[in-house]
């Protein structure tokens, strides 16, 4: 039984939170050990592990990235090494921030609307992934959703996406560390 | 002891809830859904925390009564050893060993030296459940053998079971270890429908808790929880100690245990005058003579503000990893005698923007919820469930001392982890896994839970064997592990050299010890009574050897007679000893041994009586008679 059937759901990207949340109260109801009169070591190890399982489906299908590659685990896809990159849009931008942030030091006002271009650059690349993501996933779907060979095409390009995204969104972070607006 | 009848309950058992706390300690019970505290006959709900050794009587003590002789007999006297659970000698750089000898400790133990004798945190709290289950038993007039224990929720695994631990050895099986800030949502929320998002900022007198939850339709589920198990009320009054210290004569020496145990039961009570009062002055009794010391409540608030900000930076991390903000949250529930303090509360309305939910309790509500959990637990409650997380995160020491992360901090629990893992070395037969728990990302840094050993592979070469160990963490945050051999399909014999606390090994001695001094004591008891026997039996043979002694002497009266002083001096001699086996002996012997003279004696006595009959014949008579 694998994770979308233990919720009673088909495999699938697009997953509406309050309904899983509801189903996993539902499960926790009669699976968490507490709601299990048990007699034997064996059996409350059983137990324990049949309610360890619901917490690790629940924590993988409610969080996005997890649950695409849950999915990927699913049709046996193998994952590539992808090459992380500034795509060609943003790397003259970044080029020129850094310079400045080397240089000037402290124009604090220059620095800061610089910053604040290229945040908001990140930020558009980012949605960018998000729905290269999404279209992928979303004609994996409309292929009647295989979870074999035939998924690869649709999951090479969700995965790049979700590998783009998350380089972004890391590069974001650092750079709001660095320079907390 | 209690006496024991069934049948008040036609239900199930009763499961005791109960708070073991770092100052005080409650014990309460679910009644058709409603929790109790239980009070003793004064009405008091409150058992302190305090062990006494009784070296004359080699008794301990809880609870009141110790109490009192943390000021007239400090050196006897343990208090707050919470702090020393499932801790060994290298964390004692981390927690003050306040007015308590532990200089003896182990790696692997801390030790209370109290007198002539060291004990185990374990077994100090051990006093404390005894107490609490006694009180329960008279209370209810039935025998109780389970409980639910509350524990802060930021203890790690080898605190845990330290806890568990401490309930064998009162002769309490404890069915669950509950986090005490998720208890108190739990006794918070019985009677709520609303769904909502609560905080528990629980701050007792060792430990601090923060724990978001989110309450729906029943279900108390964990968001995170956040914690430090060294810092509490303890702490502020160590503060004032040091605060105050200094208006003392500089020749009083500071490090006196007697004079310490002063100084911090005034700085609790000029603590807690401050939280009424501006300024709280206090006498200092020792040797016969009375200082005065006095403190504002501005110097207090200046001596406890950067451990009040440290709980408010916690609370912000365990937002973060609930992904909420500090508005997010509907309820601030208020835990542990420390949030009665003015300025706590002032930071903590300023942080979260609203005010504070004090309508509970601060000190019982952790043993209510406790309650509450038993009666799940019993299946008497339907209606709730409780989703609690793992406070740390559970690791594996890889290569270069580094440790890789299998379970994250605040992941649901029951949790699983599943990891393979081969050998490096051709014929290899075991590989040793290091378990640690914390977020740093050294070994060293982290907490050491065990070394697991992996024994009797099957010999192959090297990188073949692929032994899968389930790392799984149970509902009372506890690890368990289990190991496989894949590709020869064999179970792996796992060896666990728990690196605090104690063995499985000691464990077993320790209840060994336990039921020895039970053993010990009925000996003790058997020699009273028999010293007492014997006692009587030498007065009434020295009075037949007395009688006896004019007798004719035909058919061996003489030798009899011998044979009678003979056993005598035995007896005499055996009692000298302790040993009430070898006095029975000597008893019977000479029960034996006087029983022909007796017969004799008895026989004149009584043909004086008859008038020359023989008794044979009075007896023959009396038969014909009849």
């Amino acid at each position: 039984m694998n994770f979308f059937e233990l919720f009673g759901i088909k495999p699938s990207y697009f997953l509406k939170s309050e309904q899983l949340e509801k189903k996993f109260y539902e499960l926790s109801r009669i699976l968490h050990p507490d709601k299990v009169q048990t007699k034997s070591i064996e059996e409350l190890t059983e137990v324990t592990r049949k309610s360890a399982l619901l917490n690790m489906a629940f924590k993988i299908l409610k969080n996005d990235d997890e649950r695409a590659h849950y999915l990927f685990e699913l049709a046996h896809f193998n994952l590539g090494a992808v090459k992380k990159s500034l795509p060609p849009e943003l790397a003259e931008e970044y080029f020129n921030l850094q310079e400045v942030l080397e240089e000037e030091g402290n124009k604090s006002e220059e620095i800061q609307s610089l910053i604040q271009n290229f945040s908001s650059l990140l930020e558009k690349q980012v949605v960018t992934q998000e729905t290269i993501r999404d279209e992928a996933f979303r004609g994996w779907e409309m292929a009647q959703g295989p979870l074999d060979e035939r998924a690869f095409p649709f999951f090479t390009r969700a995965y790049d996406a979700i590998q783009q995204k998350n380089y972004l969104e890391s590069m974001a972070d650092d750079l709001e560390k660095k320079w907390p607006a | 002891m209690a006496s024991v009848t069934f049948g008040r309950f036609d239900g199930p058992e009763i499961i005791l809830g109960i708070d073991l706390g770092t100052t005080n300690s409650l014990v309460a019970i679910s009644e058709k859904g409603i929790p109790r505290v239980l009070k003793d006959s004064d009405g008091t709900s409150i058992v302190p925390s305090v062990i006494h050794w009784n070296e004359k009587e080699k008794r301990l003590t809880a609870g009141v009564g110790a109490k009192n002789s943390r000021v007239l007999d400090a050196k006897h006297t343990a208090y707050s050893v919470k702090r020393f659970m499932g801790r060994g000698k290298s964390d004692l750089k981390n927690i003050d060993g306040g007015a308590v000898d532990i200089s003896g400790s182990t790696d692997e133990n801390i030790l209370i030296k109290l007198g002539n004798k060291s004990f185990s945190a374990i077994e100090l709290s051990s006093e404390i459940l005894k107490v609490l289950k006694n009180r329960a038993e008279v209370s209810l007039n039935m025998q109780i053998s389970k409980a639910v224990v509350t524990v802060p929720a930021y203890f790690n695994d080898s605190q845990r079971s330290a806890t568990r631990l401490a309930g064998t050895l009162a002769g309490l099986d404890v069915v669950r270890i509950v986090n005490e800030p998720t208890a108190a949502a739990l006794a918070y929320g019985l009677d709520k429908k609303k769904n909502d998002l609560i905080a528990v900022y629980d701050l007792g007198g060792g430990t601090f808790d923060i724990s978001l939850l989110k309450l729906h339709d029943g279900i108390f589920e964990v968001l995170a929880t956040n914690g430090d198990t060294t810092l509490g009320g303890d702490d502020f009054d160590n503060a004032i100690v040091d605060f105050i210290s200094p208006s003392l004569p500089k020749n009083l020496d500071r490090n006196d245990i007697q004079l310490r145990s002063t100084l911090i039961e005034a700085a609790e009570k000029l603590k807690i005058n401050l939280s009424e009062k501006e300024e709280a002055s206090a006498e200092i009794k020792f040797h016969n003579n009375n200082y005065q010391v006095k403190i504002t409540r501005k110097d207090f608030i200046s001596l406890i503000e950067p451990l009040v900000k440290k709980t408010v930076a916690i609370t912000q991390v365990a937002l973060e990893d609930a992904h909420l903000k500090a508005k997010d949250i509907g309820d601030i529930v208020m835990v542990g005698g420390s949030t009665r303090i003015p300025y706590i509360r002032q930071t903590l309305r300023d942080f979260f923007g609203k005010d504070l939910n004090i309508s509970m309790n601060p000190e019982e509500v952790v043993a209510l919820g406790a309650a509450v959990q038993a009666d799940i637990l019993s299946g008497q409650n339907q209606d709730m469930v409780l989703l609690d997380v793992v406070p740390l995160s559970l690791g594996i020491e890889t290569y270069g001392g580094t440790v890789g992360k299998i379970i994250h901090r605040n992941t649901k629990i029951p949790a699983m982890a599943q990891e393979t893992f081969t050998t490096h070395v051709d014929g290899q037969k075991n590989v040793l896994i290091h378990v640690l728990q914390g977020e740093r990302e050294l070994a060293v840094d982290c907490r050491s839970l065990g070394r697991f050993n992996l024994k009797g592979l099957p010999p192959m070469p090297a990188g073949l064997p692929k032994i899968q160990v389930v790392f799984l963490i149970d509902a009372n945050g506890i690890l368990r592990v289990g190991a496989k051999e894949l590709t020869t399909n064999t179970e792996t014999a796992i060896e666990v050299k728990p690196s605090y606390g104690l063995t499985d090994k000691q464990v077993e001695e320790m209840l060994h010890q336990s039921f020895e001094n039970a053993e010990e004591d009925l000996k003790a008891r058997q020699l009273i009574d028999t010293r007492v026997e014997a006692d009587g039996i030498l007065r009434s043979a020295e009075k037949i050897l007395k009688e006896g002694e004019d007798l004719p002497d035909h058919v061996g009266v003489m030798a009899n007679v011998q044979e009678i002083r003979r056993a005598i001096e035995n007896v005499k001699e055996r009692i000298k000893g302790e040993d009430y086996l070898a006095i029975k002996d000597a008893l019977e012997d000479l029960e034996t041994a006087a029983k022909p003279l007796a017969a004799q004696v008895m026989n004149r006595a009584l043909q004086a009586k008859m008038g020359q009959k023989n008794i044979k014949d009075v007896l023959d008579l009396k038969k014909e008679n009849s």
